[in-house]
């Protein structure tokens, strides 16, 4: 074990997985900064998507969800990916996050326009055919934007995280059947608020 | 990650703010914080599970009793007590255990979604396995005993538990409806009547001349028993025998105990109605006649007694010979 310790700390570290980062972090605790610097940029997306928006904000959750990380690090299950865990709690800190401040996020545009446009062209499951490609990308993001979080979380993670249903699954803690429910059901909510949105426009 | 993404310079220099992962690493070095330990977390991984099991336990207690009501209910004889066999499954239906295994079913459900691996599984597959858990451990504790004896403890234990021996005790223990339960206490000097105590307490005098022999015997062993019968009269506590039958909640009831009451209630009813159809025959035959005299008549109505009268006779009377 510890010869094991001593060889991967020889490595790169770039070139390690999460778990064996995790490993070792266990053991040292400054490889931790690995683990951050790998998923500050991708987590830092992610909850912005969610609702935590302010950069002071955003930089407090993403503080407040690496510690929380690293006290949990030995209840990493190693049955899951560690990136559908850190992401687990990054959801987690997020929605906690606007509960305490008690918001709902609406209303700012926080998809880039290319991400949309793939969203907007994506053939999974008939998405092709949800909406008009003439449609603004800014009413799609604002329609995304306004539904429902058991809808938005699941679509957010498909569509923008790029994630496997099974990673979705255990990022949200819901059963794999529920998260294609929950897609499809977001799809319909989203081309009914683009339709209402599209006219009033 | 690649080499070239190794190269690229993180948000933060760009933006010329503090180093994120170092900030989080000071702030782990000045709070001395520690991952939390593996036991720790093991810890309340099974607690969890603990509090599952205990439910599924509770749950399966609970169906061993409801197994043991619902089984040994006095179904045999539904119709002494009730008119109908609904009525009677209603009365007897174990509300308590149910809500008891409902509570715990969803106690085991809200567990079983809180283990690590919880929520892969849908709402119909985690309530099913704690459904089937409980099940068969019910059916389990209710073949060792167990149902009998939790129901007849805790019923012992707190008087306004309603256990199956006491709720068949507030269903037989009613004499203005023709049921008493109790046993004999003393014999008097007349050969047809005994002293018979029941639950409240209260002494009757106890006819026996319409009873078969088997039904004197079981009230002369002074065990206590549940009696059908009428109150002849109130003003001297005499109360006339036309059934007896033995108190089963003692002991776990088996079930050739229960076919063997259900054969030993039909007989009696069996009875009384034959002796009521006969009575009928002689009222049909016309005054004029002859052969038969008033005298013969009274004997007949004599012989028929008050127990061919008893509401419950005629209410399981066929209806032609009503």
């Amino acid at each position: 074990m510890d010869i094991a310790y001593h060889v991967s700390m020889l490595r790169d570290p770039v070139d390690m997985t999460d778990e064996e980062i995790v490993n070792i972090t266990l053991k040292e605790k400054t490889f931790f900064v690995h683990i951050v610097s790998r998923y500050e940029a991708k987590l830092g997306r992610y909850i912005e998507r969610l609702g935590v928006r302010n950069a002071e904000d955003k930089e407090d959750v993403l503080q407040e969800i690496f510690i929380k990380v690293y006290k949990n690090l030995n209840g990493f299950d190693v049955s899951l990916s560690f990136s559908s865990w850190i992401y687990r709690i990054s959801h987690n800190e997020a929605i906690s996050w606007y509960r305490k401040k008690n918001v709902r996020p609406e209303g700012h545009l926080v998809f880039e326009s290319e991400e949309l446009l793939s969203f907007v062209a994506s053939s999974e499951d008939g998405a092709e055919s949800l909406f008009d490609k003439d449609i603004n990308a800014d009413v799609v993001a604002a329609a995304l934007d306004s539904l429902d979080d058991k809808y938005k979380s699941p679509l957010i993670l498909r569509f923008f995280e790029h994630k496997e249903y099974e990673d979705i699954s255990d990022i949200l803690k819901i059963p794999i059947g529920s998260v294609g429910t929950l897609i499809h059901r977001g799809k319909q909510q989203l081309r009914k608020k683009i339709n209402e949105e599209h006219i009033r426009i | 990650m690649t080499k070239e993404n190794k190269q690229q310079q993180p948000p933060h220099i760009l933006e010329n703010k503090p180093d994120l992962s170092l900030t989080v690493l000071e702030r782990i070095e000045k709070e001395r914080l520690e991952p939390v330990p593996r036991w720790l977390i093991m810890c309340g991984e099974y607690a969890i599970w603990g509090l599952w099991g205990t439910s599924v336990l509770f749950g399966a207690v609970a169906i061993s009793v409801m197994l043991y009501v619902s089984m040994h209910a006095g179904f045999a004889m539904y119709e002494a007590t009730h008119d109908t066999r609904l009525s009677f499954f209603v009365d007897v239906l174990p509300f308590l255990w149910i809500l008891v295994f409902i509570v715990m079913a969803l106690i085991a459900y809200f567990n079983l979604r809180k283990t690590k691996k919880g929520y892969k599984y849908p709402f119909w597959q985690i309530v099913l396995s704690s459904l089937v858990c409980s099940v068969v451990g019910g059916g389990i504790l209710h073949a060792g005993g167990i149902g009998y004896l939790i129901d007849t403890q805790i019923g012992k234990d707190m008087p306004m538990f309603p256990s199956l021996a006491r709720t068949e005790e507030g269903m037989w223990q009613s004499p203005s409806k023709g049921r008493i339960l109790g046993n004999v206490t003393s014999e008097t000097e007349d050969a047809k009547e005994l002293i018979f105590t029941d639950m409240d307490g209260d002494k009757w005098i106890f006819n026996i001349s319409e009873l078969m022999s088997r039904d004197i015997v079981l009230l002369q062993s002074g065990k206590r028993v549940r009696v059908i019968g009428v109150v002849s009269s109130t003003s001297e506590m005499y109360f006339h025998g036309c059934a007896v039958f033995p108190w089963m909640f003692d002991a776990p009831v088996m079930y050739q105990n229960l076919a063997k009451e259900r054969r030993g209630f039909e007989e009696h009813v069996e009875q009384h109605i034959k002796r009521f159809i006969d009575k009928a025959k002689f009222d049909k035959i016309p005054p004029t006649d002859t052969v038969v005299t008033v005298v013969q008549k009274q004997m007949v109505a004599d012989d028929m007694g008050l127990c061919p009268t008893l509401p419950l006779v005629k209410r399981l009377m066929p209806q032609s010979a009503r």
